[in-house]
């Protein structure tokens, strides 16, 4: 059992790598404790690449290590994902089998939510459900555009965002000139190379196609800066809480 | 029985709507802003900031990506579709493609204003709902041409030399229209 307050805390940390219209920690809140907990040990398989997938997981506590296959064959780490975060979406969203395989770091709390909890939460037009329905848009979106960002940074082209995420809407952080990670917070060891300073005419390799795929499919959140970010609740977020929970 | 308004009604046939209530229709149309444009109106300009979508009620819009000779036209939009959808849910970004008017075109603007207004409304649940999946398979669609590059390739990962790498590089250029 994971206490109250580190549950809205947690919620709070979300909400601010996935912002949306209406957000609401409370709503979240509740949408965590219809789910069901389970701790994991160091090692533990949480999903299998190529299984059907069944079920959405919210990491609470600990880290989980993501692991791709390679056409050789070959399982290549793709990132190392820290709480807070959630994973194993993509399957539920489009009823596509799991696009990696994910393993316990140490010891782990996650959140599990069940394909019929999801389809009934997506399906009402309740706060809950509006909650829940925007925190996935809002995470899809985020998949999209930093693979798009990524996809044409790789082949040259415009970047069609200029979006700097992990960052508070409502305060700017501290630090500005802090470098930016493609990953997790915490250092991944992902086989990829940095990229910070590519320029049209660098070759890419397939490691870069394969940790954009990582991103596209949710697998490469980017968390960076949160450690400068105090999260503060304005007004406007405290009548929109209010009132959609009326 | 609810009086529709004259876009309720059509947005009241569309597939998209076809489970929502009328009142929840007509709510939408009350909130949501209309707007026209005519054969040719530029609606938005790739890499201007994004901050608004369009719900298109009546007529047609066609996106496009580059300009003069590169210009390349990625899709339209019709009746019951949404256009510039990523700025609902991604802070401060921008265009990725130029949006005109095919012909005459009547949209509702669906901003942050709209989901907070009226986070509950069915017509809206139905947007997002469509939402979930159209943006999963632009998504996957992504993805797949990633694979089907990185499985075309022949190369080896970190050893690529340079000419194999540069194969990747206009392989996917020529999927998603590089250089511009």
């Amino acid at each position: 059992m994971i206490p109250a307050q580190q549950v809205s805390d947690w919620a709070a940390r979300l909400l601010l790598t996935n912002p949306f219209p209406g957000k609401s920690q409370r709503e979240l809140v509740q949408i965590i404790q219809a789910c069901q907990l389970e701790v994991l040990s160091d090692g533990e398989t949480i999903l299998t690449e190529g299984e059907a997938g069944g079920d959405l997981y919210f990491l609470m506590e600990g880290e989980v290590t993501v692991l791709k296959r390679d056409t050789d064959g070959q399982d290549r780490e793709l990132v190392v994902m820290s709480a807070p975060t959630m994973f194993g979406h993509m399957s539920l969203v489009d009823g596509s089998s799991r696009s990696a395989s994910c393993h316990a770091r140490g010891r782990v709390t996650v959140a599990k939510m069940t394909r019929a909890l999801y389809q009934d939460l997506l399906a009402k037009p309740h706060p809950i459900g509006t909650t829940f329905r925007r925190l996935m848009l809002a995470t899809l979106t985020r998949q999209l555009v930093d693979g798009n960002a990524r996809l044409f940074t790789l082949i040259g082209g415009e970047i069609p965002t200029t979006q700097k995420q992990g960052k508070s809407p409502t305060k700017r952080p501290a630090k500005t000139s802090k470098p930016r990670s493609k990953a997790s917070s915490s250092p991944p060891k992902s086989t990829a190379p940095n990229k910070a300073s590519r320029t049209n005419t660098d070759d890419v390799s397939r490691s870069d196609l394969l940790e954009m795929a990582g991103i596209l499919n949710g697998w490469k959140v980017d968390t960076s800066g949160l450690e400068d970010i105090e999260f503060v609740e304005t007004e406007a977020d405290r009548r929109r809480s209010g009132k959609s929970s009326s | 029985m609810y009086l529709l308004s004259s876009d309720a009604q059509i947005l009241s046939k569309l597939f998209l709507f076809r489970q929502v209530k009328p009142k929840d229709i007509s709510e939408l149309c009350r909130i949501a802003r209309p707007v026209n444009f005519r054969p040719g109106d530029e609606v938005f300009t790739q890499g201007q900031p994004a901050d608004c979508a369009l719900l298109v009620v009546e007529g047609r819009l066609v996106a496009s990506v580059g300009s003069g000779a590169d210009k390349r036209e990625v899709g339209d939009s019709r009746g019951g579709e949404l256009v510039g959808e990523t700025a609902l849910f991604a802070r401060a970004g921008k265009r990725s493609a130029t949006v005109v008017a095919a012909e005459t075109t009547r949209c509702l603007i669906i901003d942050h204003d709209v989901l907070v207004a009226s986070p509950y409304n069915g017509a809206l649940v139905a947007v997002e709902n469509y939402l979930l999946g159209s943006i999963a398979r632009r998504i996957r669609g992504t993805d797949r041409v990633i694979q089907r590059v990185w499985k075309e390739s022949g190369v080896e990962d970190e050893k690529s030399d340079s000419k194999g790498a540069t194969s990747l590089r206009e392989r996917l250029s020529g999927f998603f229209g590089g250089g511009r």
